[in-house]
């Protein structure tokens, strides 16, 4: 076992920092020494897209920059030349925020949910020291960014700093869209109880009592502060890079077809239909938004969100993932980063054997997705169908039941654990 | 009109002048090992009036075609190009739509219906920057149904002469078609490969035809890079006897001593690499600055990331220097089934071995396969075809090309380099039967698939979201949804 004292936030921040800055020095030298690049791909459409700046041209001239020109703005030190060390300035951007994302975590897990230094620790490492983390950051992927931006976001709501949530939820919805679910939980959560702790539970009030009683100053807040900071910034983009920013961050995500192979449930679907869109009657893919949103913007934070928050913004969002209609693995960094304030809490813990299975039917079933993927994308085999499709499939129905084991977790009225 | 029929032989074959028959049939020689070059200029009135419109949607046209099937040539016929059609062109208007102009076009040379099947042209700009002339390129095996339209709708049906020339296309491994608007002519040149033929043209009343019988010469004085030329030239229908000729001209194409085969790396997988063998790291010429590069011709099934070919380490791991230029516009994501183009080209220059010694040598190119269509088997085989391989090396004393009567201009690669480059071309050889083209079977999905995939996917997103909806109300209906007065409590107290 790990001695506990590791998870003191020294030795906690110190070995997650040296482990990306291992990871970011050993990038840099296989970078220069192998033809097989350690940089992630997305990270070379980023710099390109900062060089373009840099010389005064829009980022959307470089093909598949499909993100704000926040970001190319954000990396505009590593415009130079690819050999320079302000070249993984981004990394290092990325890497930081994968630590202050961390620092958030052991924050709300000693605020909200009274844990010791150590035990709170203990969870934070299940992100910062999470090596598919660390290695997504240092590669170059900007994922980081996202899991800063979204504990954030639930760090502000829970300190009541409202405003300040409102305006990482606008930056949050700009940089990447889906981070829009978390509105109607957050909306949902900021009741009067909580605002001002007026306790009112009346079943006899009236309709319009109801309406009223949820209008609050904080829910109008948030509101108009996400909604002008979202907006602002659009304008702003807009102003500067005119339709290429519409089109390559908004709706590229509407018209794209996703018929590359991927861990989503629909892909199959999708290359089929995209391919011969007269030829199938079923065409469920072009009503897959409906379960996924019903689910991440509605009936979780319904059912979830008063009760605990961060458990809701957790199945908000791996429903979000398991229910898109294009998935990979670095989509599951959005959610993992919310597992060290579920797993206290959760069933998968209190139940070893059930939260082992859990794990291994996750593992597994991607573990045979990935062998199938292989088989296709470096054999050169036809395993799109059965396949790709079955794994792809067992997959999904994997992540719907741990979705129903977080959901009853959240949902189980509970104090905040003091497991100790 | 008029018409040069061009033999070229080896130099140690040839004909005697006694064995060579003029009459008013025209003339005649024996069998004889050469490759023959038929070459017609038209007058725009000389066209039919549906050819004359097909053009006049064009300032400029250069249609080029070279057989798939692997073939011998000679100086100066020295040009390579991928196999299939070419075309090369400015529409009259820029900015218009070429796309009817160019469909018309192309259906002269196959089937194309162009209400649906839209031919969607590229640029490709080369490291200069100048404006090139819009591209577009299609695999084609024959020329038969050009010939077959040559006969129905250019020939008349009792001229023999036209008829049998439009058969004998059959046989042809290349075509040249260039339209300029400004001088208002067409030239048509069709070139057979070196071999065993007989050495005839026929004399027609209505045009002027020039025949030479000619083979690589050596006239004093020859200026490095001219190729010099002897045989005898001579006008049908004409009293004059053949007159011996000994001349030189500059030469843009030549043929190198090498000769190269591509394969695609086992297993292909979705990213192919398509690999070029060449017998020789020596370039042909000792006192120039020759480089080689390898000119890519790519169908819209298959193409190369542009991004991707950059780095020195990774680029030098492939034994190439630079991608020096790409065909635009390139998606990168996109499935060939809702992809408009019709593929790309792109120039890379290719990194030798240093050694003095000569030494057979290999460069890689990794490539991309895009998503095709579902098909029966799971399997969709798909061709690409040989690119051209040739040393660039800069000429002596800026030679008019132009000068050349048998320059071939305008073949895609010529005008992404300086106008006085001198092109060495290394010779394709097939890696198997022969033909010039490399197969490759795409993994794709197996339609068989389709009817379970649909019902299959709907039936398990919908059990998957009733379990969680289930789940969700099994929450509420047990614990509502406010938050446990408690919990309540604790926050207010903070």
């Amino acid at each position: 076992m790990i001695p506990s004292a590791l998870f003191r936030p020294a030795p906690l921040f110190s070995i997650a920092a040296v482990l990306r800055f291992t990871l970011l020095v050993y990038g840099i030298w296989q970078d220069a020494n192998s033809a097989l690049k350690y940089t992630d791909i997305d990270y070379l459409v980023f710099t390109d897209a900062s060089r373009l700046l840099a010389k005064g041209q829009s980022p959307y001239d470089r093909d598949t920059y499909r993100y704000t020109p926040l970001l190319a703005w954000l990396l505009l030190p590593t415009a130079g030349p690819s050999s320079s060390i302000l070249f993984s300035f981004g990394k290092v951007v990325f890497a930081l925020a994968d630590l202050l994302a961390g620092w958030l975590l052991l924050r709300m897990l000693q605020a909200r949910r009274g844990m010791t230094l150590e035990r709170s620790g203990a969870f934070a490492a299940l992100w910062l020291w999470n090596p598919m983390v660390a290695t997504i950051s240092t590669r170059g992927s900007s994922e980081g960014l996202l899991g800063v931006l979204t504990t954030g976001l639930l760090w502000a709501v829970e300190q009541r700093r409202t405003s300040l949530a409102g305006v990482i939820l606008g930056l949050g919805v700009h940089f990447k869209i889906y981070p829009f679910i978390y509105a109607p939980a957050i909306i949902w959560w900021l009741d009067a109880e909580q605002t001002s702790g007026v306790v009112n539970r009346k079943k006899d009030s009236s309709i319009k009592d109801r309406l009223l009683n949820f209008i609050t100053f904080a829910r109008i807040e948030l509101a108009i502060t996400s909604l002008a900071t979202f907006m602002l910034l659009n304008i702003l983009m807009y102003s500067i890079y005119g339709h290429p920013f519409i089109l390559h961050t908004f709706l590229h995500h509407v018209t794209r077809i996703d018929h590359r192979h991927n861990f989503s449930a629909y892909n199959t679907l999708l290359y089929l239909n995209s391919a011969d869109p007269s030829a199938s009657s079923w065409h469920a893919e072009s009503l897959a938004f409906l379960p996924q949103l019903l689910l991440a913007c509605l009936l979780i934070p319904l059912a979830i969100a008063k009760k605990d928050l961060a458990t809701s913004m957790l199945a908000q969002t791996f429903a979000f993932v398991t229910f898109n209609k294009v998935c990979t693995s670095q989509y599951f960094l959005w959610y993992m980063v919310f597992l060290p304030l579920y797993l206290p809490s959760s069933s998968l813990l209190r139940n070893p054997r059930l939260g082992i299975s859990a794990l291994l039917l996750w593992i597994g079933t991607q573990g045979a997705w990935l062998q199938q993927g292989y088989q296709l994308e470096f054999l050169g085999n036809s395993t799109f169908f059965p396949g790709l499709w079955l794994s792809s499939l067992a997959f999904f129905a994997t992540n719907c039941w741990i979705l129903g084991i977080i959901i009853s977790d959240g949902a189980s009225d509970k104090t905040a654990p003091r497991t100790q | 009109m008029r018409e040069r029929i061009t033999f070229f032989h080896p130099t140690d074959t040839g004909v005697l002048p006694e064995n060579l028959k003029r009459d008013k049939g025209g003339l005649e020689a024996p069998v004889l090992e050469t490759t023959r070059e038929d070459r017609l200029t038209l007058g725009l009135d000389e066209l039919p009036a549906e050819v004359a419109s097909v053009l006049s949607g064009f300032s400029s046209l250069h249609v080029a075609w070279n057989s798939p099937v692997s073939y011998r040539t000679l100086e100066p016929f020295a040009a390579r190009l991928s196999p299939g059609l070419h075309v090369l062109f400015q529409p009259t208007v820029a900015g218009m739509s070429d796309k009817s102009d160019l469909c018309s076009l192309l259906q002269v040379f196959s089937p194309r219906d162009c209400s649906v099947d839209k031919a969607i042209s590229t640029t490709i700009t080369g490291p200069g920057g100048s404006p090139q002339p819009k591209q577009f390129f299609q695999p084609l095996e024959e020329l038969s149904h050009f010939a077959k339209w040559l006969s129905s709708e250019v020939c008349g049906a009792e001229d023999d002469a036209c008829q049998s020339r439009a058969q004998r296309l059959l046989f042809a491994a290349g075509l040249d078609i260039t339209y300029d608007a400004a001088s208002k002519t067409a030239k048509v040149s069709a070139f057979w490969p070196l071999k065993q033929q007989s050495v005839s043209a026929p004399f027609s009343p209505h045009r002027r035809t020039e025949v030479g019988i000619l083979t690589l010469g050596n006239p004093p004085n020859l200026a490095p890079d001219h190729v010099g030329v002897s045989g005898i030239l001579t006008t049908l229908g004409d009293k004059k006897q053949p007159s011996p000729a000994l001349f030189a001209f500059p030469a843009r194409h030549k043929v190198s001593e090498s000769h190269f085969s591509t394969t695609f790396l086992t297993p292909t997988g979705l990213h192919p690499t398509l690999q070029l063998s060449l017998d020789s790291n020596q370039p042909p010429k000792e006192d120039a600055e020759c480089k080689p590069y390898a000119y890519l011709t790519l169908p819209k099934t298959i193409f190369a990331d542009r991004f991707q070919l950059d780095g020195e380490l990774f680029m030098a791991s492939k034994n190439l220097t630079a991608l020096r230029a790409t065909s635009l516009p390139v998606d990168l994501e996109a499935p060939a089934y809702t992809t408009a183009a019709w593929g790309s080209s792109i120039l890379l220059e290719l990194a030798p071995p240093t050694s003095a010694t000569n030494q057979p040598w290999t460069a890689e190119v990794p490539l991309h396969l895009r998503y095709l269509k579902p098909s029966a088997s799971g399997l969709q085989s798909i061709e690409v075809p040989y690119p051209a391989v040739f040393w660039a090396c800069s000429a002596e004393q800026g030679p008019e090309f132009s000068q050349n009567p048998f320059d071939r201009a305008h073949v895609g690669y010529d005008t992404l380099f300086e106008s006085d480059t001198v092109f060495w071309h290394v010779e394709p050889r097939p890696e198997q039967g022969d033909r010039l083209v490399n197969t490759i079977s795409v993994p794709v999905l197996n339609e068989h698939g389709a009817t379970l995939i649909g019902v299959g996917t709907s039936v398990v997103v919908a059990l998957g979201f009733g379990w969680v909806l289930w789940k969700l109300y099994s929450a509420i209906a047990q614990n509502g949804y406010q938050a446990p007065p408690k919990a309540a409590e604790e926050k207010k107290k903070r």
